[in-house]
Order: structure tokens, then C-alpha cells, then sequence
């Protein structure tokens, strides 16, 4: 699943610290997350689109096969 | 369980674990046990009681260092981890096991040791079925 986590993190200026801080994740994590070798759980994307003030939905692009 | 409460557990258990390692070699110290092997037990028992005495005293005294510990612990990403670990190292001794077992079998050398190997496969498979439907009924 790609994901716009990246592209979100530098619009609003914050590190990979900063982010994996705010949503209580280490920071392998945001960065596995922003390369696309994981997946985030429900709970974690809810986190991130909260934290970024966007829709789940914005954040994460769901392909369908 | 708070964090803070889940360390000093721990901190608790190491400290057990020093006692207990320290009582088994006074035993052999004192004459009370004679078995070098308990011995040894007892004294790695105690150094890792220690150890983690004094690690888990430090998290306690740092609270940013208890806070980068519980967020390392509980991340989501470091359990699937952990549990793929697990399941993969389940698998891969269950057929060493087995291959092993049925390799003396072929050869004809069947002993304790190889029946207690044999014995130790079947009982996890065992305990993972228990498990599996434990966990399946639950959720």
C-alpha cells in the first residue's frame, strides 16, 4: 500500500523524530513506513492522518489488484 | 499495567533471581549441595539477577530512557517483528527436530536423548494446537 507520509512530513516541516514521537512509534518505523516495507495498522494510520489533520484516506492510497 | 509498574515487576523478579542464584551457591559453599552444575545454575542465576537489577534501576531513575524503552517495546512494527521470530524459529526447530529424530531412526540408534527429542516435538505441536484454539475462541 503506498502511503503520502513523506511528502506530508517535509509540507509540514517536521523529521522522522518529531513524527514517530508524536504517534508513540520509533522512528524504523516511519521510516519503513515511508518506503513502503510496512504496513500500518488501523490504529497507527488513524494516529498519522490525525496528527497531519487529513482523512485516512488522503494519507494512505489503497490499490485495488 | 502502567509501564512504570511493569518495570519495577521486573525489577522485583531480578532481584528474586539474585537471591535465588545466591542461596543455590551458598548451598554448595556450605556443603549443602554437592552438584557442579547447579552451582554454576545458581551463579549465572544470580549475575543475570544483577544485571538486571541494575539495568531496570536506571529506567526507573530516567524517565526519558523508561519512555524511548515502553515506546520500542510497544511499537507495533518491533511486535510483528518479534512475533514472525518466533513462529519462524517454531517451524524451523520442529523440522531440524524431526529431520534429526528420523535420521537415528533410519539409523537404527534410538536412545534417550533422541526419545526425549522426539517427545519435545510432539509436545509443541501440542501446546501450539491448545494455543491456536485458546487464542481463536478468544478473539
Amino acid at each position: 500500500m503506498k502511503n503520502r507520509i513523506k511528502e506530508m512530513r517535509k509540507q509540514n516541516k517536521v523529521t522522522q523524530d518529531e513524527l514517530a514521537n508524536a504517534v508513540d512509534v520509533t522512528r524504523q518505523t516511519i521510516i519503513s513506513l515511508e518506503n513502503g516495507k510496512y504496513n500500518a495498522s488501523l490504529k497507527l494510520a488513524h494516529s498519522l492522518a490525525r496528527f497531519f489533520g487529513v482523512k485516512i484516506e488522503d494519507l494512505f492510497i489503497f490499490e485495488e489488484e | 499495567m502502567d509501564y512504570k509498574n511493569k518495570i519495577r515487576t521486573r525489577l522485583f523478579t531480578a532481584v528474586i533471581y539474585v537471591f535465588a542464584g545466591a542461596a543455590v551457591v551458598l548451598a554448595q559453599y556450605l556443603g549443602f549441595l554437592k552438584n557442579d552444575l547447579l552451582f554454576s545454575f545458581g551463579a549465572m542465576l544470580a549475575a543475570i539477577g544483577i544485571m538486571k537489577t541494575v539495568k531496570y534501576a536506571r529506567i526507573i531513575k530516567n524517565p526519558d530512557k523508561m519512555h524511548s524503552r515502553e515506546v520500542a517495546e510497544t511499537d507495533e512494527r518491533n511486535v510483528e517483528i518479534a512475533l514472525k521470530a518466533r513462529s519462524l524459529a517454531f517451524i524451523i526447530y520442529i523440522f531440524a527436530a524431526g529431520l534429526t529424530v528420523m535420521g537415528f531412526l533410519i539409523l537404527g540408534r534410538v536412545n534417550a536423548q533422541i526419545n526425549v527429542l522426539a517427545y519435545s516435538v510432539c509436545f509443541l505441536v501440542f501446546v501450539y494446537w491448545i494455543c491456536y484454539l485458546v487464542i481463536q475462541r478468544r478473539s
